[in-house]
């Protein structure tokens, strides 16, 4: 590896170090960042808009703050870029649709304020599937993210970008969204970390909307602490999200410790690990080994019944797509055209459900709640494999592809739980698999003491995707 | 909810109709075809007993006033 690669291959958590110690130059970092791009970025996609000039000024102001000893904690000069549905104040944000082509917000969300409070530069906004649904769509006209591990495949979506971008060293994180999985599918495909915390705990003010029920906002990373890092400066309270919850940010940086004796980790099987050919066995290969390190590490595995998961998907779609519906139907009436095939689809079956299908998908959301909050007094974690199937080849996906292969992520949309996907294998076609751990509402700290305590035990963070360098 | 699974596709027209969705021919085709796949999901949605179960939307009464003024 050349010196560059090395840079853009160090944590957040080692590069804030370097950077606190006045060892790695704000400048430097970007600079070595903005070169992969360029470098790596024709045949990825995972950028929408590179920010070259604006990164290099923002470092160089981080660069000077950071001499006069005005540290502003362990992001402070970190690049990082966003799915391109964050609002950017003064830069185009379009939800990678032709519908918002020349938006440019003259307001930031809250969470790029908050990021940039902190003191991260901003690289650009980063490749997705269209108003964060669907899959990867030539007809809309925007780059379409690939797989660093392999890239006739999917990186998953729809935070896709995000996803490819964390995975091959062109930023040291990235914020992705989640309606039904979008920031644990990338995360799982991409072999990266990715959490949505609780639903509440980080705002959703000045980011597009595909549900706003099931909507999160967080991170995707290369390791867990760097996840927890980043939730840290994007966590709590915001009076522009009604949604937005008042609870206390705890510490998480206390959470990342290696220990897991005596924690109870239910596992769902008769869901998770069902007998059904529409899920990938290769997969629960992998998970099935990585529940076997958490034993090994001592943790006490529990079978658990959460009867209304089979219908989770069903509520899910109903729910997303209608409230999808009445967002975009004014766009999708006198503007059909602007969208792409597989999107428009979509959105258009959501006009087609009637309000008994909505509140009875509600209905079904608050017994699946009621279910999940009796399991989780018995157990502190719930884990199963974060996606029923490995990447697809790019033609391998169609306008329904993703929403007819089990959605093991959508549960905790619907509940609103915390939940993360830590890397924990490859499939024998050298395909990423990833590990789900969820947790109690709030209780980020437990699942980021399960991911780390697994993560440091297996160390998959230390293997890279091949042939990018 | 079964019956609907046996719609023509005039009639599916008019649920397109009813909201506001003007899709071709093709599109429309597609369309039926992909509402026929969730079809039977829905129908189980609505076939679970969840008794007296409340949808418990919320309502707060109370708001900063000086924020709502138009």
């Amino acid at each position: 590896m050349s010196d560059a690669t090395d840079l853009c291959y160090l944590s957040i958590g080692e590069a804030a170090e370097l950077l606190h110690e006045g060892e790695l130059s704000p400048v430097e970092l970007t600079r070595a960042f903005l070169d992969r791009i360029e470098l790596l970025d024709g045949p990825l996609q995972a950028y929408i808009t590179v920010m070259s000039d604006s990164a290099l000024s923002d470092a160089r102001k981080a660069e000077a703050e950071l001499l006069r000893g005005e540290y502003r904690g362990p992001l402070h000069g970190i690049p990082i870029a966003l799915k391109d549905l964050y609002d950017t104040k003064g830069v185009r944000t379009t939800g990678s649709s032709k519908v918002l082509a020349n938006r440019v917000p003259t307001v930031d969300a809250t969470t790029t304020a908050r990021l940039a409070e902190a003191g991260t530069i901003l690289l650009g906004k980063l490749a997705m599937h269209e108003f964060a649904l669907g899959g990867p769509d030539p007809s809309n006209g925007f780059p379409l993210a690939r797989n660093p591990w392999n890239t006739e495949y999917i990186p998953g979506g729809s935070s896709s970008g995000s996803g490819a971008a964390t995975a091959a060293g062109l930023a040291m994180g990235t914020l992705g969204s989640c309606t039904g999985g979008s920031i644990r599918g990338p995360a799982s495909h991409c072999s990266v970390v990715g959490i949505k915390a609780t639903y509440g705990r980080v705002s959703r003010f000045g980011v597009l909307p595909l549900s706003w029920t099931l909507d999160h906002c967080g991170p995707l990373t290369w390791t867990v602490e760097d996840s927890a890092l980043m939730l840290q400066a994007i966590a709590g309270y915001d009076p522009k999200d009604p949604t937005s919850s008042c609870a206390p940010v705890p510490d998480y940086s206390e959470s990342l410790v290696e220990d897991i004796s005596g924690m109870t980790v239910g596992v769902p099987r008769h869901f998770f690990f069902a007998d059904d050919e529409s899920i990938d066995k290769d997969v629960l290969a992998q998970v099935e080994s990585a529940l076997e390190t958490l034993e090994e590490l001592g943790a006490v595995l529990v079978d658990v019944d959460v009867p209304l998961l089979a219908h989770a998907g069903a509520a899910q779609q109903t729910i997303m797509l209608s409230e999808a519906f009445a967002y975009h139907r004014n766009n999708l009436v006198k503007r059909p055209e602007l969208f792409g095939d597989m999107v428009r689809a979509r959105f258009r079956m959501g006009g087609l459900y009637s309000g008994a299908d909505y509140v009875q998908a509600q209905r079904v959301r608050k017994a699946l709640k009621n279910e999940f909050a009796s399991v989780l007094q018995t157990v502190d974690v719930i884990a199963s494999p974060t996606m029923s199937n490995p990447p697809t080849r790019f033609n391998g996906t169609s306008t329904w592809t993703t929403a007819h292969v089990p959605s093991f992520t959508g549960p905790y949309n619907l509940t609103g739980m915390p939940a993360i996907s830590v890397p924990c294998g490859f499939t024998p076609a050298g395909l990423p698999v990833g590990l789900q751990i969820a947790g109690k509402p709030f209780d980020e700290p437990s699942v980021f003491r399960a991911a780390y305590t697994y993560e440091q035990s297996v160390r998959l963070f230390e293997r890279r995707p091949p042939g990018l360098d | 909810m079964a019956e609907l699974n046996e719609l023509s596709m005039e009639d599916f027209n008019v649920l397109c109709a009813r909201a506001g969705i003007v899709p071709t021919d093709e599109e429309a085709r597609d369309l039926k075809g992909m509402w026929n796949r969730v079809l039977p999901d829905l129908t189980a949605l609505h076939a679970i007993d969840l008794g007296e179960a409340d949808l418990a939307i919320s309502f707060e009464p109370g708001w900063d006033s000086g924020s709502e003024a138009s």
